[in-house]
């Protein structure tokens, strides 16, 4: 299968077609860029980045926050068969500036790559969530 | 900005799909009643351009130096590991 080459500021990397998700209504601020390459390099594990294909400057951090939040399962209604989830992380100056937007998550429909940010009307989640690892 | 006045008990249509209904007023309070299909995003707007601007700032610490941040929050958690 061809592979694909996008250059970055991490510089080249070669990616699969099936590591390219549609976002078709975009990012919230962003709706314009709808095709991001979900971009995993075992340095950064378990984050990883959306790139956009589109703006080679833009992307994002990204993980998948069941991993340090404990029964985060947001209901969506018209999008229970989503599957994946990730939420955007933005980086700070140290350690305790790694947080997590959790109001606006990104749901993932796993076979056809559509993917889609959400903001959930439950006002306890916090755009800015402390990322902290075990 | 198309304006509009309307009375408690009257709607807005917007295209084909999205209709808003005035339902009540209490003091500065509107109430509006929204239809829309479930795939428009209905949302105030404060909350809409607060998750604008988290996805800017997301975006705009993206530099090599602030993806190395990313690789030393993992190796801080885990020398906090060995020393615990």
């Amino acid at each position: 299968m061809p592979e694909h080459i996008l250059d970055t500021r991490f510089g080249q990397i070669r990616y699969h077609h099936d590591a390219v998700l549609n976002f078709t209504e975009g990012l919230y601020g962003y709706e314009t860029l709808k095709q991001f390459l979900l971009w995993e390099d075992k340095a950064y594990h378990p984050f990883k980045w959306l790139i956009s294909l589109e703006r080679s400057d833009f992307m994002v951090p990204v993980i998948n926050p069941q991993l340090f939040v404990e029964g985060y399962q947001p209901q969506v209604s018209g999008l229970e068969k989503w599957k994946g989830l990730l939420v955007v992380v933005t980086i700070g100056e140290s350690k305790q500036d790694v947080t997590a937007n959790l109001r606006a998550p990104i749901l993932i429909l796993e076979e056809s790559k559509l993917a889609k940010q959400v903001i959930l009307a439950d006002v306890g989640y916090s755009l800015k969530h402390p990322v902290i690892l075990k | 900005m198309l304006v509009l006045t309307r009375k408690v008990g009257e709607s807005i249509q917007i295209g084909e799909d999205v209709r808003l209904t005035v339902l009540s007023i209490q003091g500065k309070n509107v109430k509006i009643g929204i239809q829309a299909p479930r795939d428009v995003a209905v949302h105030r707007e404060e909350i809409y351009e607060k998750i604008v601007e988290e996805n800017k700032s997301a975006s705009s610490k993206t530099s090599l130096n602030d993806a190395k941040q990313l690789l030393n929050f993992k190796r801080e958690s885990q020398n906090d590991e060995s020393k615990s």
